[in-house]
């Protein structure tokens, strides 16, 4: 589902959806490895 | 020509470039105004400073990050949710007050009323179709649950590494998921999401903002609910 629509709205989703899994990744993995 | 084709280039991601540049311009300082801060109080701690870096990859920065995140989160989501069967008379962010629920297949435009250009999954039967329908929640409460999560991982270091200066004993992550500190943080977020997004739904019946979509439209009438016309 995430296929369709224009190529530029695609990036746009992909863009926002890389900065809240990285972003969660980052500070669960801090979290982590400081225990 | 087609309805909105008339804008072109960037300008049709306009929001999501504005919000963009927004946040990482925040997060940046944050991050220089959160070191300064912690160094501060490494000195008056009697221990050295630290460099940005580390500053960065500590749990104090992750947690003042996380504990942000989720409150933002699980304000959208509640929002998402709530307002499918609340509504709230002459507010522009409310439902017509005889829509509450999800809605019929026919007007929500799946399964055998789906459109030709409609999205593959709402086309679609059974559990696929039943995930799109809720995807947006879905994705909101993942990242809600994430970040509180991570809240509370990184909230017990930071609390731990200022009960080794202070010489008391630290809490396990058990303890600290009942703890003052984890709760004051978490409650302290919610209670200004909660209000300000009542403040929104509330004001908006009688206040506008002219060309906003948040807003009815300056001389709708003030009985006027959501997008009655």
């Amino acid at each position: 589902m995430c296929c369709e629509g224009t190529v530029t709205m695609r990036v746009v989703f992909g863009i926002w959806a890389c900065f809240i899994t990285v972003g969660l990744i980052y500070v669960i993995a801090i979290g982590v490895l400081h225990r | 020509m087609k309805k909105g084709e008339s804008v072109t280039g960037w300008k049709q991601h306009g929001l999501s470039t504005v919000f963009s540049v927004l946040f990482l311009l925040a997060l940046t300082g944050q991050a220089l105004t959160g070191a300064a801060l912690y160094n501060e109080q490494q000195v008056s701690d009697g221990l050295s400073e630290v460099t940005l870096l580390h500053y960065l990859t500590s749990s104090n920065f992750a947690v003042d990050v996380a504990e942000n995140w989720q409150s933002e989160y699980l304000q959208f989501m509640l929002y998402i949710l709530l307002t499918v069967w609340f509504v709230q008379k002459g507010s522009a962010e409310s439902k017509n007050l005889d829509e509450i629920g999800g809605g019929s297949d026919e007007e929500q435009e799946v399964g055998a009323y789906a459109r030709p250009d409609s999205p593959s999954w709402a086309k679609a039967r059974g559990f696929r179709r039943t995930l799109y329908s809720n995807s947006l929640v879905a994705a909101m409460a993942t990242v809600f649950l994430l970040s509180w999560l991570a809240q509370s991982v990184a909230g017990q270091t930071s609390l731990n590494e200022e009960q080794l200066i202070g010489l008391e004993a630290p809490l396990t992550w058990a303890q600290y998921l009942v703890s003052a500190d984890f709760w004051s943080r978490t409650l302290q977020n919610w209670q200004s999401e909660f209000l300000a997004v009542g403040s929104m739904a509330v004001f908006s019946i009688y206040l506008r903002q002219r060309g906003s979509p948040e807003s009815k439209p300056v001389g709708a009438p003030h009985q006027e609910t959501g997008t009655e016309t």
